[in-house]
């Protein structure tokens, strides 16, 4: 048997600086690393010293594509710490931003990302050429999305209406009654995509993941729930470092995570619909049954559907949401400062985010931990590609290489989420 | 076609100048800077960092005027009225992260017809390449242009 490798210097089509490095000996995957080479942002040292209502605006800017994520993140975990719970209206609104950035982050993923992987096309450009009306429809579908990001959080790219305890100002009724047209025609358009989705051809892999969501006891997951997996874990959100490890490996900027005595884990689409199908709103469970979706989906290829799915709930949840709004007397709940440490996870696209502040009693921040989905899945992907071995050998390497980028995209890695950290090894010259 | 009609279709409507540009990458902010003097007078703007909200204007059936900073083409604060067809060829208008102009456009040609990209006109700002490292603000022969192309870009921005 022949080595060959496979070298991708620039992942295309992914957020953020990537590059792969695969080592095939005939059937079997030697060695798979997923470089993540960006330099590191730093924000968790970004922090320290900065007030708690600082969070959502700084945290934000880890990422344009979603921002909404690192601002619930950083509001839940700092009203954790400061003893302030939010709900009604208020609640309500959060969800429906969070909705606003699903639309938009998934369509943008589905149709002009990972689609071109399917159907054998360099990139969208060429996608377009093909296929205009499903690309007119996504980007309708999109500009939907970014219409609830811009009416509910200011602007469309990093919001500027979130703050702790709520929102600077609670949107009017007509405000965003006026957004209901084009999100009940993106639901339409939405169906059509997905029924379009479900006519590529899916490559034949499963592996026995562990899968990691949010579960809710009645809704979806989106902003709270326990921490669950496919695998037995159960636990309250405080207990996440107690169960998860993040560590660094030689060939990333970005931290890998485990869960302590057992390995990797998958977190994404895939898991939040394995493990809370039963929470979709019945358009988007009908939409799922009608494309052959079950709980027992373990094709991380067919991810791109999930999302379908997750897109049509998202709409479905922002036009209940909108129909039932009542302004809230007020924008946002008081804010009183103290000490304490306060912990969330929320369900960003690519999976879940977690955040922890540590406060004094004046609420600076005197110790923060981000972990972002792309991190944690990062291993993950690496054991796809180290399982693809059979599949990869029977393509040529020019195949095999689109194979290998492909299955990493059924991820929807936003890299520059993911590189925050870095570790600084002085060494005295001298020293033995 | 009447008369009345014939002097309706010469008129064309108010274009909406789109800003495009990074305020953290110093100079790539001229865009931006022009959007926001013009939206002070009045002026329908947007402000993005990619070129991506080109696409819903040009499928509402807008007139465009973009303003970008350009890299290569000449003296820092130069202000050029570029082509939309040479954008392939000439000089390349920056964007950081997300589409770029010249792929905005050619999507839209693709998915909106030719006719679309027919209503862009670009206003270009000489810069030289911004570096690695963040800035904020722009350099004094950068910021001297920010009223020039500002006046530009209104001018082929008004009703006709």
């Amino acid at each position: 048997m022949t080595t060959r490798t496979i070298e991708v210097a620039v992942l295309a089509r992914v957020e953020g600086e990537g590059a792969l490095t695969l080592v095939l000996d005939g059937a079997t995957v030697v060695d798979a690393k997923l470089k993540l080479f960006e330099p590191p942002r730093l924000f968790e040292a970004l922090m320290r010293g900065r007030a708690c209502t600082e969070a959502p605006d700084i945290t934000a800017r880890i990422c344009g594509i979603c921002p909404v994520a690192y601002e619930m993140s950083s509001c839940h975990a700092v009203e954790d710490a400061l003893g302030v719970s939010v709900g009604g209206a208020l609640r309500e609104l959060r969800r429906l931003l969070y909705c606003g950035e699903w639309i938009e982050s998934h369509v943008l993923h589905m149709v002009m990302l990972h689609a071109p992987d399917f159907l054998g096309f360099p990139d969208a450009m060429t996608l377009a050429k093909h296929h205009p009306e499903r690309v007119r429809g996504s980007l309708r579908i999109k500009k939907a999305g970014n219409a609830i990001v811009a009416t509910l959080g200011g602007r469309e790219i990093h919001p500027v209406n979130v703050k702790v305890g709520g929102f600077y100002r609670a949107p009017r009724r007509a405000e965003l009654a006026a957004l209901l047209p084009d999100l009940r025609a993106a639901r339409a358009e939405a169906e059509e995509t997905l029924a379009w989705l479900a006519t590529f051809e899916f490559p034949t892999f499963e592996r026995d993941y562990e899968l990691v969501s949010l579960r809710h006891p009645t809704e979806y997951p989106m902003n709270e729930g326990r921490l669950v997996s496919t695998k037995g874990l159960d636990i309250d959100v405080h207990d996440f470092g107690a169960h998860i490890h993040e560590h660094q490996v030689a060939h990333s900027t970005a931290l890998q995570a485990q869960i302590v005595g057992r390995g990797s884990y998958q977190s994404g689409p895939l898991a939040r619909f394995v493990q809370n199908a039963d929470r979709l709103s019945p358009g988007a469970a009908a939409a799922a049954a009608r494309v052959g979706l079950d709980p027992s989906c373990r094709n991380p290829f067919r991810m791109l559907l999930v999302r379908g799915v997750e897109t049509i709930y998202a709409l479905d949840e922002a036009i209940r949401i909108i129909e039932a709004y009542a302004p809230p007397a007020e924008s946002c709940v008081p804010l009183v400062m103290r000490a304490g440490t306060g912990h969330a996870v929320t369900e960003a696209p690519r999976g879940i985010l977690y955040h922890r502040y540590v406060l004094d009693e004046a609420g600076i921040v005197q110790d923060a931990q981000i972990a972002p989905p792309t991190s944690q899945n990062q291993r993950g992907i690496e054991e796809d590609l180290l399982a693809m071995g059979p599949m990869l050998a029977s393509l040529s390497l020019e195949a095999a290489t689109r194979r290998a980028e492909h299955a990493i995209r059924n991820y929807d890695p936003c890299i520059s989420c993911s590189t925050h950290f870095l570790t600084l090894r002085f060494e005295q010259l001298g020293t033995p | 076609m009447t008369a009345e009609t014939g002097v309706t279709a010469e008129t064309t409507e108010a274009a909406v100048v789109v800003g495009i540009g990074q305020l953290a990458a110093g100079d790539d902010g001229v865009g931006l800077a022009v959007a926001r003097v013009l939206a002070a007078r009045g002026v329908e703007t947007r402000e993005s960092a990619d070129a991506s909200v080109l696409l819903s204007l040009l499928e509402a059936g807008r007139r465009v005027v973009l303003v970008d900073a350009v890299a290569g083409a000449g003296a820092p604060g130069s202000v050029l009225q570029l082509d939309v067809g040479a954008l392939a060829s000439g000089p390349t208008p920056l964007s950081s992260h997300g589409i770029g102009v010249a792929e905005a456009l050619e999507l839209a040609r693709t998915l909106y017809g030719a006719q679309s990209v027919a209503r862009v006109e670009i206003v270009g700002v000489a810069i030289t390449r911004p570096g690695g490292a963040s800035s904020f603000g722009l350099s004094p022969a950068v910021a001297a242009a920010v009223e020039p192309a500002a006046a530009l870009a209104a001018s082929l921005a008004e009703e006709r």
